[in-house]
C-alpha cells in the first residue's frame, strides 16, 4: 500500500513540478546561448511571459479540431511524465509518448497549410527516429535489471544500468538534441533564430493552442531528462548531475552545428541507434545468456 | 454419437457449400441478398454458439465414421489440379503448369502408396486456438460476405467493361469459407491439406476475377508461389508417414506430442516454407501485392483476415516443435525478416491497399517471428496480433474500398478530409489505424506482448532490435495516413454519396469489434489465450496495474473523443490557412502574382529513395531466400547430426 | 507591466521597402542591439506575433497580402510603420503604383521615420509599441 501511494505523490509531483522546472531550464537554455553569442538574452523566466502572454491571446484557429488535438498532446505527455515519476511500466510510458506525439502531428495536419503540413511530416520523422532508441531502453533496462517498472529500475542496488548499457546510454543523448527540439533547424520549433518553415509543426497554431504546445515542450524536457537519471538507479544525484551535463551539452551542440538538415539526423541518429545501441543490447544478451550477468 | 459440437461443425462446413450452391443458381440480386444474409446469420450463430460450448474444454476429439471422406478428398485435390492445369494451358502459364503436375503427382503417390494409412474416421480439434479462427472466419467473414453484397452492386456499376460474374463470386467466397472452416478445425494433416489446396484454388480464381491482363498475371504470380507451398506440404506429409509409420504422424495431436523431433526437422521446414508462401512472407510477397487488383472484399476476407492467417495458423499450432530446433529459429528470422523490410516498403506506398498489402504481410512477419521461437509467452503474443490484426486490417479494407467507389480513387493522397466527405467510413478508418499501431489499441498491445515474449526469449535480443527498428517505420506510414484524414477542407470535392446499407452496416460492425476487442483484451487473454499457450501470465503488460493504466488512456482517449464530437465548434475566430499572406478564396486557393487562383499542393512523405519497391525489394527477397536456405541447411543437419 | 509586454513578438513584413530599413532590422536582432533582451522575438508566422513590423510604402500587388497578414495576427496586435516610406511613402509617394505609407491600408499606431531607420530609432519605436499592445490587452480584458 505504501507503495502505491508513493508512486502516486511521484506521478503528482511531476504533474506540478515539472512545468516550473522545464521552463525555467527552456529560459536558461536562452539565456545560455545568448551568452555563448555574446549577448544578453532574456531573462530566465521568459518563457512563462511568453505562454502568459500568449494566454490571453484571441482566440484563433486554422482548424477548430486543432484544440482538441493539442489538449489530448498536453494529456498524454502530461500522463507519460506522471508515469514515469510514478515509476510505472517502462513501455507504457514510451507507447504513451508515441501517442501524445500523434496527436501534435495530426493538429498540424488539420489546418491542411503547406508550412503545417511539411511541419508535420518533419515532426513525424523525429519521431520515427526516435521510437528505435525509446523501446531499446525498455529492453535493456529489463535485461539488465529483470523488470520494466521504474520504480524498481530507480530503486535498484549494485552497479548503476549505465555501466551495463553505455551504447544505449550515448544513443539517448544523440536521440535528446532531436526531443529537445533543438536540432535539426529545419525540423525545430526553439525560438532561436536558427529555425526554418515558420516553426514547423506549430506554424498554424495561436495563442492559448500554441502555449499548450509550449507547456507539453516542458514536460517532455523533464520526461526526457528523467530518462537520463534513470541510467543511474540508486544514485540519483549523480544521475541529476550528469542529466543537467547533457542539457547543457545539447545547448553546445545546437549552437555548434546550427545546420544539420534533418535528412543528416535521420541517418546519423539511425546509424547512432544502430551501431551502439543495438550492439549494446545484443552484447548484453549474449553476457546474460552466458550467465555472465 | 453426434454431439452438439459435432453437429455445430458439421453446420459450418456445410452451411457455406449449401450457400455456393443456392448462389450458383439465385441470379436476382434480391435472393442473392437473402441466402447471403441467412447464411452470414447462421454461421455467426453457430461460430460463437461452438465457441462457447467448447470453450476450455482444452483439446477434445470429436470423431465421426465416415468411410468415403478420404476418396472424397482426394478427388478434390485432383480436381483443383485439373483446374489449375486447364488454366495453365488455356493462359500460356508454364510454370504453374509445371508445378501444379508436380503437385499432382506427388498426392497421387501419397494416394496410391497408401502410406498415409488414415483410417475411416475424421477427426476435429476444439482447442481455444482453433475457436479463436473460428469466431474470425465466422463473425468477420460473414460480416465480408454482406458487405460485399452492396460493395458488388457499386463495382459492377463502376466497372462496365468487366462481365458481371456476381454469382461465380460469391459462390467461391462461400467456397472458400467452407474450406478455411476445415482448416482451423481438422486435427488430421491430410484433411488440412485438401482444404489448403481449395483456399489456394479461391484465392487463384478470385484474384483473377476481372480477367485483365494485370489480374490474370497475378493470379498466375499467386498461384505459382502457392503450390510451391502446397508441394512443400505434400512433401512433408509423404516425409513424416515414411519417417515413422508407426506413430501415425499425420495426425496432429501425435505429432505434436512426438518425442524424436530432431528427427522430423526437414518435414518441419517443409511446414514452415508452406506456411510461409500462404502468408506471402518474403521473398514470396509479390503475389500478396499484386493480389491487391481483386475486388475489395477479397482482399478483406482472404488477404489480409483469414487466408493469410491459415498459414500462420499452421505455424503456431507447430510453435512448440519449432521451439525446439534451430529451424524454429531461422523461421522466427524469416518473419522479423519480413516485418522490417516490409514495414519500410509501406512507407513508399501511396496506394492505399498497397499499404494495407504490406503492412499485412508485416504484421503476418512478425506472428511468424512468434511462432518461430515457440515459447509460450511467443504463443500468446502470436495469437494476440492474428486476433487484432484480422480485426483491425479487415476494418480498413472494407473502409478503403468503400471509400474508393465515393471518392474514385484509393489513393491516400486523395482522401484529404475524408472525415468531412465521408464521415461514417473516414471515423471507422480512424478506428482501424488507431487498432493497428496506437496505443492502447489491439495490435499495439499485440506488439507489447510481442516485445516481452522477445525478451524472455533465447536470441530474443536481436528480434528486440528489429522490432524496435520496424515499429518505428509502422508509425510513420500509418501516422501519414491518419494525418490526412484529418485535413480541413473548406469545401468538399465531390457530393456526398450515401453508403450501401450492408457496407456501413459491416463497417460499423467491424469498427465496434475493433474497439470492444481492445478493451478486452486482459479478459481474451485471461481466459482464451493462456490456458492454450500455457503462459503464466500476471507480470508486465498483463499486470494489473498495466492494465488499469491501459483502460485509463482508453477512457481518456475517449473522453476527448467526445469533447471533440461535442465542442469542436470554436468561440474563435478562423483564418484561412497561412500561405505567405496571399489572399485565399473560399475553395482552399490562393490567388497567384498573375491575378489567377490556384491550389497550394502538398503531400506526403514517401522517402522513395530511401524505401522505394525499386530500391529494397530485390535485396529483401535476396535475403530473405538466404535465410529459408539455411532453414533448410539447419533441418538436415537436424536429421543428420 | 504584464505578460504581453515582455513577450513582444514581432512580425517583419516587407512591403515593396528598398532593403536599406530591413538591414537594420536585422540589425536590432544582432549582439550589439540584442533586442531578444526584451523578450523579443522575430517569428515570420502572423499567428505567433504580437507587433507587426513593416517597411515600405505599399505597393498594388502587396496591399493584399499586407492586409491579409494583419487580419491573421490575432489580437491585441500592434502595427509600426518602419521607414519614411511606410509612414508617409517617402520619396515614392506619387508613384503610380504605390499607394504612399501602409496606413492607406491598415490602421498604424507607430510611426518611426528615417532613411533608413537607425536601431536606436526602431526599438524606441517598440517599446512604443509594446505600451499600446498593453492598453489594447487591457481594452479587451475590460470588454470581457
Amino acid at each position: 500500500m505504501n507503495q502505491i501511494i508513493l508512486m502516486i505523490i511521484g506521478a503528482v509531483v511531476f504533474l506540478i513540478a515539472a512545468p516550473f522546472l522545464g521552463g525555467v531550464l527552456s529560459g536558461i537554455d536562452r539565456k545560455f546561448t545568448a551568452k555563448m553569442q555574446s549577448r544578453r538574452g532574456p531573462p530566465i523566466l521568459q518563457p512563462f511571459y511568453d505562454v502568459a502572454k500568449l494566454w490571453h491571446k484571441e482566440k484563433v484557429f486554422a482548424n477548430p479540431v486543432e484544440k482538441i488535438f493539442t489538449i489530448s498532446y498536453l494529456v498524454f505527455i502530461a500522463l507519460s511524465g506522471a508515469l514515469l515519476f510514478g515509476g510505472f511500466n517502462i513501455l507504457l510510458i514510451v507507447f504513451c509518448l508515441a501517442l501524445a506525439h500523434t496527436f501534435i502531428i495530426l493538429a498540424a495536419y488539420a489546418a491542411n497549410a503547406p508550412y503545417s503540413h511539411v511541419g508535420a511530416e518533419r515532426e513525424l520523422l523525429s519521431v520515427m527516429v526516435a521510437e528505435p532508441i525509446l523501446i531499446l531502453i525498455g529492453a535493456g533496462l529489463f535485461m539488465v535489471t529483470g523488470t520494466f517498472m521504474v520504480s524498481e529500475t530507480f530503486f535498484a542496488s549494485g552497479l548503476p544500468a549505465v555501466c551495463y548499457l553505455p551504447g544505449v546510454f550515448v544513443a539517448l543523448i544523440a536521440v535528446l538534441t532531436l526531443k529537445l527540439r533543438k536540432s535539426p533547424f529545419d525540423i525545430s520549433t526553439s525560438h532561436h533564430a536558427h529555425q526554418e518553415l515558420v516553426k514547423g509543426v506549430t506554424a498554424s497554431f495561436a495563442g492559448k493552442t500554441l502555449a499548450k504546445v509550449e507547456i507539453a515542450h516542458w514536460y517532455e524536457t523533464v520526461i526526457f531528462l528523467g530518462l537520463i537519471v534513470l541510467f543511474f538507479g540508486g544514485y540519483p544525484v549523480l544521475g541529476i548531475i550528469v542529466a543537467l551535463a547533457a542539457f547543457f551539452l545539447e545547448i553546445v551542440i545546437d549552437n555548434v552545428f546550427p545546420r544539420v538538415t534533418w535528412q543528416m539526423t535521420v541517418k546519423s541518429l539511425w546509424l547512432i541507434t544502430l551501431i551502439l545501441g543495438v550492439i549494446n543490447i545484443i552484447v548484453i544478451g549474449i553476457l546474460s545468456a552466458g550467465g555472465m550477468l | 454419437m453426434y454431439t452438439p459440437e459435432l453437429l455445430t461443425i458439421f453446420l459450418l462446413l456445410l452451411v457455406p457449400l449449401a450457400a455456393a450452391v443456392l448462389l450458383a443458381v439465385c441470379r436476382p440480386h434480391i435472393l442473392r441478398s437473402i441466402v447471403v444474409t441467412a447464411a452470414a446469420v447462421v454461421l455467426i450463430g453457430a461460430s460463437i454458439f461452438l465457441a462457447v460450448t467448447a470453450w476450455g474444454t482444452g483439446i477434445s476429439v470429436t470423431t465421426a465414421s465416415i468411410p468415403w471422406i478420404w476418396t472424397l478428398l482426394f478427388i478434390v485435390e485432383l480436381i483443383i489440379a485439373a483446374i489449375i492445369v486447364g488454366l495453365s494451358i488455356k493462359y500460356k502459364k508454364p510454370l504453374a503448369l509445371i508445378l501444379a503436375l508436380i503437385q499432382a503427382g506427388l498426392l497421387i503417390f501419397l494416394e496410391v502408396s497408401g502410406i498415409a494409412s488414415a483410417g475411416s474416421e475424421i477427426t476435429f480439434t476444439l482447442n481455444n486456438l482453433s475457436l479463436i479462427m473460428v469466431l474470425i472466419i465466422g463473425i468477420i467473414g460473414s460480416l465480408i460476405c454482406v458487405y460485399a453484397l452492396g460493395y458488388m452492386k457499386d463495382y459492377a456499376a463502376h466497372n462496365t467493361n468487366i462481365k458481371d460474374r456476381r454469382c461465380y463470386f460469391f459462390v467461391i467466397l462461400f467456397l472458400f469459407l467452407s474450406a478455411m472452416f476445415g482448416i482451423v478445425l481438422s486435427a488430421n494433416l491430410l484433411m488440412i491439406l485438401a482444404f489448403w489446396e481449395v483456399t489456394t484454388l479461391c484465392s487463384f480464381l478470385l484474384i483473377g476475377y476481372s480477367r485483365t491482363n494485370e489480374a490474370v498475371t497475378n493470379s498466375f504470380r499467386a498461384v505459382w508461389m502457392n503450390l510451391i507451398g502446397g508441394i512443400a506440404f505434400t512433401g512433408a506429409l509423404i516425409y513424416l508417414a515414411l519417417a515413422d509409420p508407426a506413430a501415425d504422424l499425420l495426425f496432429l495431436p501425435n505429432l505434436l506430442s512426438y518425442g524424436n523431433v530432431a528427427a522430423i526437422t526437414i518435414p518441419l521446414a517443409l511446414l514452415a516454407l508452406a506456411g510461409l508462401t500462404k502468408a506471402a512472407q518474403l521473398p514470396f510477397s509479390t503475389w500478396l501485392t499484386g493480389a491487391m487488383v481483386a475486388p475489395t472484399p477479397v482482399s478483406a476476407l482472404l488477404h489480409s483476415s483469414t487466408m493469410v492467417k491459415a498459414g500462420v495458423f499452421l505455424l503456431i499450432i507447430l510453435a512448440p516443435l519449432f521451439h525446439q530446433t534451430w529451424v524454429g529459429i531461422a523461421l522466427a528470422f524469416v518473419g522479423a525478416f519480413t516485418f522490417l523490410a516490409t514495414s519500410a516498403l509501406a512507407i513508399a506506398q501511396s496506394n492505399a491497399k498497397r499499404v494495407l498489402a504490406y503492412s499485412t504481410i508485416a504484421n503476418l512477419g512478425l506472428i511468424v517471428a512468434c511462432a518461430g521461437i515457440g515459447t509460450p509467452e511467443a504463443i500468446t503474443a502470436a495469437i494476440l496480433l492474428t486476433i487484432f490484426h484480422a480485426v483491425a486490417k479487415c476494418l480498413l479494407f472494407l473502409c478503403v474500398g468503400a471509400v474508393e467507389h465515393k471518392i474514385g480513387s484509393r489513393d491516400i493522397e486523395d482522401m484529404d478530409a475524408l472525415l468531412v466527405r465521408q464521415p461514417l467510413l473516414a471515423t471507422m478508418m480512424v478506428v482501424g489505424i488507431a487498432g493497428m499501431y496506437l496505443a492502447p489499441f489491439g495490435m499495439l498491445i499485440a506488439k507489447w506482448a510481442t516485445v516481452e515474449a522477445f525478451l524472455s526469449a533465447p536470441l530474443g535480443f536481436i528480434f528486440i532490435a528489429v522490432l524496435a527498428f520496424g515499429s518505428a517505420l509502422t508509425v510513420f506510414y500509418w501516422t501519414k495516413w491518419l494525418g490526412k484524414l484529418f485535413m480541413r477542407m473548406a469545401k468538399p470535392k465531390e457530393e456526398r454519396q450515401r453508403l450501401n446499407f450492408s457496407e456501413g452496416f459491416s463497417v460499423s460492425v467491424i469498427g465496434i469489434l475493433t474497439i470492444i476487442a481492445s478493451a478486452g483484451f486482459p479478459l481474451i487473454t485471461k481466459y482464451v489465450i493462456a490456458p492454450f499457450s500455457g503462459e503464466a501470465i500476471g507480470s508486465g503488460l498483463f499486470a494489473i496495474d498495466t492494465i488499469a493504466l491501459c483502460g485509463l488512456m482508453l477512457i481518456i482517449l475517449l473522453l476527448l473523443l467526445a469533447a471533440a464530437a461535442a465542442g469542436v465548434k470554436s468561440d474563435g475566430r478562423i483564418v484561412p490557412p497561412y500561405l505567405n499572406g496571399r489572399t485565399v478564396n473560399s475553395e482552399g486557393m490562393f490567388l497567384g502574382s498573375l491575378g489567377v487562383y490556384k491550389e497550394p499542393k502538398t503531400s506526403n512523405y514517401y522517402l522513395d529513395e530511401y524505401v522505394g519497391e525499386k530500391k529494397l525489394l530485390k535485396p529483401s527477397q535476396i535475403i530473405a531466400l538466404i535465410i529459408i536456405i539455411s532453414m533448410f541447411v539447419l533441418g538436415i543437419l537436424g536429421v543428420l547430426l | 507591466m504584464t505578460s504581453s509586454a515582455k513577450s513582444p513578438w514581432i512580425l517583419h513584413y516587407n512591403a515593396s521597402s528598398c532593403n536599406g530599413c530591413d538591414i537594420e532590422i536585422l540589425a536590432a536582432l544582432t549582439p550589439m542591439y540584442d533586442v531578444e533582451r526584451f523578450g523579443i522575438v522575430n517569428t515570420g508566422n502572423p499567428a505567433h506575433a504580437d507587433i507587426f513590423v513593416v517597411t515600405g510604402g505599399v505597393n498594388e500587388q502587396n496591399k493584399e497580402v499586407l492586409k491579409n497578414l494583419y487580419e491573421q495576427i490575432p489580437a491585441p496586435k500592434v502595427v509600426v510603420a518602419v521607414g519614411i516610406c511606410a509612414s508617409s511613402g517617402g520619396v515614392f509617394r506619387d508613384c503610380y503604383n504605390v499607394s504612399g505609407g501602409i496606413d492607406t491600408v491598415i490602421p498604424v499606431d507607430v510611426y518611426v521615420p528615417g532613411c533608413s531607420v537607425r536601431p536606436e530609432a526602431l526599438i524606441e519605436g517598440i517599446v512604443k509599441a509594446i505600451g499600446i499592445l498593453e492598453e489594447k490587452r487591457a481594452d479587451m480584458e475590460d470588454k470581457k
